[in-house]
């Protein structure tokens, strides 16, 4: 049977559902193997990135250090790297003072990333002590730009006389928040303790890295359970708080979404294609049967038809599909960490084929079971339509085939809990989608029956291929009916996202932002900043510590709840609401009118709120500088943008901070390289003025979310294209019996433009149902996202879920109907004969 | 009236030209029953697919009532054969997804014809498928097929049958049974009746047997029995 195999093979390679089947095929898995390996490179060199930034998996935070049991605990679950972090003042051997970042590193720093030294040297012998006992330094380029430092210097701080020995090009962790508390300087564990800063009372970090393979969130539970009383706040690297991170989390959300969309639209494909092929060999099947060959050896022979067809075209789609995924890693691979090595490739592309040939069996074995289950004759009579149970051994083969599909889905993308979440969203969508099917049907069944209709052959027609048994209405719209809906959902999700990643750095930012201005000089500050040359606008408003110390009427530092408990020590940066200088967005409740006058208001950023669990409306009351303000919660507000990373954690309604204010924060817009000059005029004459330039740190930020925008955008556009081309297959899948139909009609008289009418008006039906059905469930799916999973605003993209519903579905039913077109071009007799 | 005149006609085939009709010429005239043997593969349902309009010879005229058929575009060929022709296939070529009443309605449906339904109903009846007009193709035995392909080829009433092989798939009583019902409704309706069969027997029944041998069609005038009972 195996020679016949390969013989039916040779003598079906002229027949078109042969190689409709093998396009299906190759589109769906180029589909799958392009957007599954650059995910896989981009999500890899994302994680990278945050890993990075955030310097380890998982990070506790504390105000005093770990005991030696903790320490102990630790190290036994991973690699564990210890970091103290203290603000304080720097000496420059001018006289000169500015606020660092005082850091002080263990052997284990960075987990992960490099440290980069100028010039070259290991953080070790740059921090160490000198045989002359001088404690080293490294570090930060702003540092060096602020105060004209360079290596070799000497500086002072707290106690200490250090020596300036490296500057740092490049720190993996360098927190974005370190420029307003100050650049980094790193010194060693020993030197910092030489400093004499820490003192009992002072607001030391103690951070504590840990790099583990662990699930973090495992990891966190285990470490909950081992120390139930430890006050630490624990963060893993996908709650890194920042705008940024956020930011990356969203994309590798998205990116997922992408990936899961493309597979089950890739799958699809090939499913319609199985069917159509086996569809065409249904009386060839009973011919073998009909001659004596059994069931076990028809089924021999078409199962291994279909592995050898799925193996060819799933590879030549894998490798298509490897070369694109390569080509867009490449175009990223200067803005993102990518390790864009093909050994990378290898795993998504081995999967997309197993994919491909796992899900061509699964939609196989069925259709085979039942066929070879009828009686031949049946089949040879042109009973198309096998119906009843396919036999229990096809039914266990399908089954095994069904895991191994799912096992595969877990294996080729990468968060299991949301892939479950998906395959329950499909389901759901698929039943509803089969209730519009029923609907369709009988719509159209009770529309066909309408009097208006007689004499309209070709409105009858139309609808007659909505409802007439056998018609291909069902798989039409389940297939295209989720991919279009799943397309609706990627693209709104995207759509925001692109928004979200292009608006998070504004195009206009502030050039300077300045910290501590003391209250005193503000008005002198002021007027100097808006007499500098290229000066554009300045923005100041108050900065004012303070703590929370208890929530409608708990305190927090006697508080059950260890999160509460840490948060009663921490300082929070407190404002006025002044001009949006720092840009924020409401979330929940609203802010206070203009010219508020009545009991003090309060707004909280999202992140505290939220630690904390508070809910708008509550009684708050802050501790500043020995003394309580009370105030009422009415808006919980996050940031928007990227913009001067002052992040303030709480904004009060005018006036009630004005007894503390003491010092200001400021941002300037400024010409293009105006902000140097300018420092260094502002640097000498307000020195305890701190001054910084966004343009690198914002920079930074702006390329790694250009990167990754561009990533989206380009995994979305290949997804998109194949989507459409995927579904324009499907159609024409379904439409070829609808050939055979038109020639018959065509024999007995009806005019080929008007069969072509009617195949139009019935596109056109179809496409209304679809495009209206994607575009609110698809809305509904990519609102649910939004909201609840990648948690970004969803305002202003709803019609772009239209434009692609319609577009979508008008072009796949177009390139289905111009298929149609140029098959009925061909000579009728012809036709009808192959119908035959 | 059908008038083919100097008709070539050639496939190529795997770069390989073959030529299966040479030069025709002949005419049918009305009423007239002309049957066209030949052997398999002699190109005889190529000729009754060129005179439906189905098929283009490469050269040559063919004229139905007075209607060129090369001068005709694909519509107006359509339009051609829902007036005025019947078609019977050998494959019977239903439309699986219509029901034997709806299969047999089609050409009334497709002319704008409002009762068709009742119609389809008759005709049905008058082929002995009274009680399975709301069966589908597949739920009906070859010869049950053939009838409905008759009914629907006579249903609008056309002044010419064409019929492929009507029993070349079907056992000898089937067949002779479809055939008396063919000859019947041509007699009933007074149409022009052009048959392509391998049946002498079948052959006999017209008044004309036209053998196609290498391409060229050769007139055997073989009277029938019911020639001069038409």
């Amino acid at each position: 049977m195996f020679r016949y195999l390969l013989r039916d093979l040779r003598g079906s390679s002229a027949a078109r559902s042969l190689w409709v089947f093998c396009a299906c095929l190759f589109l769906g898995i180029a589909l799958i193997a392009a957007c599954g390996g650059l995910l896989q490179q981009i999500r890899g060199g994302l994680e990278g990135q945050q890993r990075n930034l955030f310097g380890g998996d998982l990070e506790l935070r504390d105000r005093t250090p770990i005991n030696d049991r903790q320490r102990v605990w630790l190290n036994s679950r991973g690699t564990v790297s210890g970091l103290i972090e203290l603000r304080t003042m720097l000496a420059a051997p001018s006289g000169e003072f500015a606020v660092v970042e005082l850091q002080s590193v263990d052997q284990n720093y960075p987990l992960y990333g490099q440290v980069a030294l100028t010039p070259s040297q290991s953080l070790t012998a740059a921090v160490g002590q000198s045989s002359d006992g001088v404690w080293g330094a490294a570090f930060d380029p702003l540092l060096a730009e602020q105060l004209g430092l360079a290596v070799g210097q000497r500086v002072r701080v707290g106690a200490l006389e250090l020596e300036l020995r490296a500057l740092i090009e490049e720190q993996p962790d360098r927190s974005l928040r370190a420029d307003w508390r100050g650049p980094p300087l790193i010194i060693h564990r020993r030197a910092l303790e030489a400093t004499g800063l820490m003192q009992p009372g002072s607001l030391i970090d103690y951070r504590y890295r840990v790099r583990t393979d662990e699930d973090p969130d495992r990891w966190r539970r285990d470490l909950g359970e081992a120390f139930p009383d430890a006050k630490w706040e624990v963060q893993t690297v996908s709650e890194r708080g920042e705008v940024l991170g956020d930011r990356l989390n969203q994309v590798a959300s998205v990116l997922l979404l992408i990936g899961f969309s493309t597979l089950l639209i890739g799958g699809m494909g090939v499913a319609n294609s199985v069917g159509a092929y086996l569809q065409s060999k249904l009386r060839t099947l009973a011919t073998l049967q009909s001659l004596g060959a059994r069931s076990a050896q028809v089924a021999g022979v078409y199962v291994g038809q279909i592995v050898v067809l799925a193996a060819m075209a799933s590879a030549a789609g894998a490798i298509c599909g490897a070369v694109v995924a390569w080509s867009g890693a490449q175009a990223l691979a200067d803005r993102l960490p990518i390790s864009a090595g093909p050994g990378s490739l290898l795993f998504p592309t081995l999967m997309a084929i197993v994919f491909g040939i796992v899900n061509a069996l699964v939609f196989a074995l069925p259709i085979l079971g039942r066929t070879l289950d009828m009686p031949p004759l049946r089949l040879l009579r042109g009973d198309s339509q096998p119906v009843g149970k396919t036999p229990r051994l096809f039914r266990i083969a399908t089954a095994v085939m069904v895991a191994l599909a799912l096992g595969l889905l877990f294996a080729i993308v990468p968060e299991p809990l949301i892939g479950l979440a998906f395959i329950g969203c499909i389901a759901a969508l698929f039943l509803f989608l089969d209730g519009i099917v029923v609907l369709v049907r009988t719509a159209a069944r009770k529309l066909g029956r309408l009097r208006w209709l007689d004499g309209r052959f070709v409105w009858r027609a139309a609808l007659a291929n909505l409802y007439r048994p056998g018609t291909a209405l069902r798989p039409m719209l389940l297939s295209l009916g989720m991919a279009l809906t799943l397309l609706v959902a990627a693209s709104l999700v995207i759509a925001a996202t692109l928004r979200a990643l292009n608006e998070t750095v504004p195009e206009r930012t502030p050039a300077l932002v300045f910290y501590d201005i003391p209250a005193a000089a503000v008005d002198d500050f002021t007027r100097r900043v808006q007499g500098l040359e290229g000066f554009q606008d300045l923005v100041i408003a108050p900065l004012v510590l303070g703590r929370l110390s208890s929530v409608n009427g708990e305190v927090l530092a006697s508080s059950g709840d260890a999160a509460r408990a840490l948060e009663a020590n921490d300082e929070h940066k407190l404002s006025h609401r002044f001009n949006g200088i720092d840009n924020t967005r409401v979330e929940r409740g609203a802010w206070w009118p203009d010219g508020y006058q009545g009991p003090p208001l309060v707004a909280m950023e999202d992140r505290e709120a939220d630690q904390l669990g508070l809910v708008v409306g509550d009684r708050l009351r802050f501790t500043i500088l020995g003394q309580t303000v009370d105030a009422e919660l009415v808006a919980i507000y996050g940031q928007a943008r990227f913009e001067t990373r002052f992040w303030l954690e709480g904004v009060f309604s005018d006036g009630a901070l004005t007894p503390f204010i003491t010092r200001y924060i400021g941002s300037a817009f400024m010409r293009e390289g105006a902000e140097i000059p300018a420092m260094r005029t502002l640097g000498e004459a307000f020195p305890s003025v701190v001054t910084l330039r966004t343009a690198k740190v914002l920079d930074a930020a702006r390329s790694i979310l250009t990167a990754a925008s561009l990533a989206v955008a380009l995994i979305a556009a290949i997804s998109l294209a194949a989507s459409v081309l995927v579904m324009a297959s499907v159609v024409a899948v379904n439409r070829q019996r609808q050939v055979y139909e038109a020639s018959v009609l065509h024999a007995v008289g009806t005019r080929m433009s008007d069969v072509l009418r009617s195949v139009l008006y019935e596109y056109a039906l179809l496409a209304g149902v679809l495009s209206v059905f994607a575009t609110l469930v698809g809305s509904l799916i990519a609102w649910g996202i939004l909201v609840y999973w990648i948690e970004l605003p969803t305002d202003g993209v709803w019609v772009i879920g239209l434009v692609v519903a319609t577009a979508a579905s008008t072009s796949c039913l177009l390139a289905g109907a111009w298929w149609l077109v140029r098959t009925l071009a061909a000579s009728p007799a012809d036709l009808l004969r192959r119908g035959a | 009236m059908i008038e083919l005149n100097n008709i070539t006609m050639s496939y190529s085939m795997a770069g390989t030209v073959i030529t299966v009709l040479r030069d025709l010429d002949f005419s049918v005239g009305p009423r007239e029953r002309v049957a066209i043997v030949g052997p398999s593969g002699s190109g005889k349902s190529t000729l009754l697919l060129l005179m439906t309009g189905l098929e283009q010879a490469q050269s040559g005229s063919v004229r139905i009532n007075g209607n060129a058929l090369e001068s005709m575009d694909r519509d107006q060929r359509a339009d051609l054969r829902r007036k005025e022709i019947g078609i019977v296939f050998q494959s019977f070529h239903l439309i699986p997804s219509l029901t034997a009443c709806e299969n047999v309605a089609l050409p009334l449906d497709i002319a704008g014809v409002g009762d068709s339904s009742v119609r389809a109903g008759e005709m049905l009846n008058r082929v002995g498928l009274s009680e399975r007009q709301t069966h589908y193709p597949a739920q009906l035995s070859g010869g049950e097929q053939q009838r409905v392909a008759i009914a629907r080829a006579l249903v609008h009433r056309p002044g010419i049958i064409f019929a492929d092989e009507p029993t070349g798939n079907l056992d000898e009583a089937t067949g002779q049974s479809i055939m008396e019902l063919l000859f019947d409704l041509k007699n009933e309706s007074g149409a022009t009746l052009l048959l392509v069969t391998h049946d002498p027997a079948v052959a006999m029944r017209c008044d004309r047997t036209l053998r196609l041998h290498e391409g060229r069609l050769h007139d055997t005038a073989v009277p029938s029995s019911e020639a001069s009972n038409p």
